[in-house]
């Protein structure tokens, strides 16, 4: 499993600097009095892995005097100002660097890669930098659902049992969280965090976990659709299949009545021979209206004709008159004689056969003007009185032609007004007499079927929705309960070997325990994995600091005992003996037992680990002054953590 | 050709307004009428008798006839003119009537005389179609002895749509 070594930690400022040597592997001691920086170290080396370090912050002076606190001035008002801090995972070795103020972290890998990762998650939609540490350390990242709000594990929880500090109430065992608060500091976020170091199975645990909360939030969500449709259409106590039937059912009633009101339409043809026969009526009608117009159109043309004819009489009858008229005329003037000529007058005519009076030969066939005598005129008006009769004749025959016309006319408006006032009257009778009454009670009938039909197809997309919503709510109930199996089962497996793993926790809990300084009798964790020391009974103030070590280091004792605990071997101690107890260098070294107890067999190898100690001046144990790496003075010889650069 | 044929020929060519003594007494009728009984009181053109016969002899009311009637009388006349011309040389030669050159006017002028005309030849009841159509036309197309012919068939033909060449 992943492990976590700080090999180097620098500070760099414009008016600051410091830089560590290099640490090891195994117990590094930072030895220091009051106020030389070694809680600075501290600072520097959670600072570093993402932490938030409340005195690095400016104090915003526009806020509340109140809320004022305290400020390493140091540090705050020192510019351009960075932690680095040399790390080695699982031998990779990282330059995580960042600026103060920053909530960016810059890592370096060994081959020279720089990325920023942000350290917020609520500010970063990408991986942040604690996915990643977690993730090299192979320790899976998870969300807890705790009812409105969601927690994300994070390193800095995972920090909070790596790092034994100085602020935190001593009884409270856990580093307090930076933002704490009722969910950050609950019990089963304390809980999880020890779980998650221990390990096994507890990463497919809480991804299950998680799981099924999502499915009981989604299972929530159906309910919550599926009880506010049922909370507004209280009624519909059927089923979507019973709808159905009886939306069927109607369906076929209507077909029924459709086809019925056809067969009785069908049955009674005779309507529709009153129409054949009405039909029948309309086509004479037409031929008669035919024949009415075209009679009408011939008697015109014939009374065209007539009229002609009797203007032709009427010229012919004066004709006759005039030339009766020229008789009486020639009778009384006696004008051509042929006695007298009639240009001069002269008694004497001379006219030779054959000659004309101006004396040029002409036939008497040639002539163009004729001199008629009364007994011609009178064979002209014989001849035209003959063509008169002729002409009266045809004048008779169109005079009767046209009576006849008439009588047709007259006989087919008779014919044309009786076949209108029948089909008038068939037509009334077929209004009157048609059956509509059934057929309006079959129409009735279906516009009320069709009305059920309707209703029905309403009430069947309801039910169709509820159907909806109910089958959702079981999918996800089904979902959920599955899940919930599954989870029992994984709690059950995971219950089993937590167990055993609490039992390994207590044994060397209680081991160290009763070696400590507190002298306990008897010592374990309970159901929230804290400390449960001889029975409950009161122990001093100062017992405390021992309780709180202890675990600590039972916690490096596991991870180094057993591979599948996901602790990073990594543990930071600030000036524990700073809270009272008599006899730190006592328990300080306890480390030693606590290694011991890491071996499997009594000839193993102690596994690779990290110790960062501060520690007053006079609390180092002896047999670890080896280990001292940094040695600060403040207040005799003014070794101090920050150098002021020249 | 034999006298029937002959005969036949001549039946055929009898055109009633065109034969002589049918102009004549038309002509002898309008001149009574209006009062051409002497030298005082002659017609001054007897042209004007060539249009006015067809009416005379049929009918005066001119509204009875379309512009394709009026337009044929018109034509008509041009003919009954000569026609008339030879007529006047007979019944001058007879005595009926006399004639007179005005060569102011270049027309011929002539007026009855009716001592010399038959008396019963103004048979009223004979001619009465003839005579109520004369009154007619007096009346209705205001003419007189002397009234201008060119004004005559311009109130007759060419006010009716008959195009007219000659006077």
């Amino acid at each position: 499993m992943g492990s976590l070594i700080i090999k180097k930690v620098e500070y760099s400022g414009e008016k600051y600097f410091f830089s560590s040597p290099e640490f090891t592997t195994g117990i590094n001691i930072i030895k220091g009095d009051n106020g030389s920086g070694k809680s600075t170290l501290s600072f520097f080396i959670e600072f570093a892995l993402g932490g938030n370090i409340e005195v690095f912050k400016k104090n915003d002076p526009t806020k509340n005097k109140k809320t004022i606190k305290e400020e390493y001035k140091h540090i705050t008002e020192d510019k351009n100002n960075f932690v680095l801090l040399t790390v080695s995972i699982d031998n990779e070795t990282f330059k995580f660097k960042r600026f103060i103020g920053q909530n960016d972290i810059f890592i370096e890998c060994i081959n020279g890669n720089v990325n920023s990762y942000c350290i917020d998650r609520q500010h970063c939609k990408k991986e942040i930098f604690s996915d990643w540490l977690l993730d090299k350390l192979e320790i899976k990242k998870f969300k807890l659902n705790l009812g409105e709000t969601s927690w994300y594990f994070n390193f800095n929880d995972v920090f909070r049992l790596l790092y034994y500090d100085q602020d935190t109430e001593l009884r409270k065992i856990y580093k307090k969280p930076a933002n704490d608060n009722f969910v950050t500091d609950s019990t089963v976020i304390r809980a999880s965090i020890f779980e998650t170091l221990m390990g096994n199975s507890s990463d497919d645990y809480f991804l299950k976990m998680n799981e099924l909360n999502d499915s009981k939030v989604k299972r929530k969500e159906a309910q919550v659709l599926f009880e506010e449709f049922d909370k507004q259409n209280p009624d519909l106590k059927l089923s979507l299949k019973e709808i159905n039937i009886e939306r069927d059912m109607f369906l076929d009633q209507m077909k029924k009545l459709v086809d019925s009101r056809n067969i009785y339409q069908k049955e009674h043809i005779q309507v529709d021979e009153k129409f054949k026969q009405l039909e029948d009526k309309k086509k004479e009608l037409i031929e008669f209206q035919i024949l009415d117009s075209q009679t009408k159109l011939k008697k015109k043309n014939i009374a065209i004709e007539k009229a002609r004819i009797s203007r032709l009489l009427e010229k012919e009858q004066n004709e006759i008159e005039s030339i009766e008229k020229t008789i009486f005329t020639h009778e009384k003037l006696n004008l051509f004689d042929f006695k007298i000529c009639p240009f001069c007058a002269s008694k004497n005519i001379i006219k030779e056969e054959n000659k004309c009076i101006c004396g040029n030969h002409i036939e008497e066939s040639s002539y163009e003007k004729f001199l008629y005598d009364t007994g011609e005129y009178n064979e002209i008006i014989k001849h035209k009185n003959k063509s008169l009769e002729t002409i009266q004749s045809a004048l008779d025959s169109y005079t009767k032609q046209l009576e006849t016309f008439d009588r047709e006319i007259q006989e087919i408006e008779k014919n044309i007004i009786e076949l209108n006032s029948f089909i008038k009257k068939a037509i009334e009778s077929i209004e009157y007499s048609g059956n509509t009454q059934i057929t309006n009670d079959i129409d009735n009938k279906i516009a009320k079927v069709k009305d059920e039909i309707f209703k029905f197809s309403k009430l069947r997309d309801l039910y169709s929705l509820k159907e909806k919503y109910e089958s959702n709510f079981n999918k996800k109930h089904e979902r959920y309960q599955k899940r919930l199996k599954e989870l029992k089962i994984l709690e059950n497996t995971y219950k089993k070997s937590h167990g055993t793993i609490i039992d390994n926790f207590n044994i060397i809990y209680k081991d160290l325990m009763i070696k400590s300084s507190c002298k306990a009798k008897t010592a374990q964790i309970d159901d929230e994995y804290m400390p449960f020391v001889d029975d409950g009974v009161y122990r001093e103030k100062s017992a405390r600091v021992s309780i709180r070590m202890m675990y600590y280091f039972t916690l490096l004792t596991m991870s180094l005992k057993y591979k599948t605990i996901k602790h990073p071997k990594f543990l930071l101690m600030d000036t524990p003996e700073d809270a009272g107890s008599d006899n730190i260098t006592e328990n300080i070294g306890l480390l030693d037992r606590a290694l011991e107890l890491s071996k499997n067999t009594p000839n193993e190898e102690i596994g690779e680990y990290q110790y960062i100690l501060t520690t007053g001046l006079e609390k180092c144990p002896v047999q670890y002054e080896k280990f001292v790496k940094l040695d600060f003075n403040k207040k005799e010889e003014g070794r101090y953590i920050l150098q002021e650069r020249n | 050709m034999n006298i029937s044929q002959q005969f036949a020929k001549k039946r055929i060519m009898f055109i009633p307004t065109e034969d002589y003594n049918f102009l004549a007494y038309n002509l002898l009728l309008f001149l009574n009428e209006l009062g051409c009984h002497s030298e005082k009181t002659k017609l001054r053109d007897f042209r004007k008798v060539a249009y006015l016969i067809e009416f005379i002899s049929s009918s005066a009311d001119l509204d009875t006839y379309d512009t394709n009637d009026l337009s044929k009388i018109y034509l008509r006349a041009q003919l009954k003119k000569k026609l008339l011309s030879h007529l006047l040389i007979t019944l001058k030669n007879k005595n009926y009537l006399d004639i007179s050159l005005n060569t102011t006017h270049k027309t011929i002028e002539l007026w009855l005389k009716k001592e010399n005309i038959p008396e019963d030849f103004f048979d009223k009841e004979k001619f009465s179609r003839e005579l109520f159509n004369i009154k007619k036309l007096i009346k209705n197309q205001k003419i007189t002895k002397v009234s201008l012919l060119k004004k005559m068939v311009n109130d007759i033909f060419t006010t009716r749509g008959v195009l007219t060449w000659e006077v």
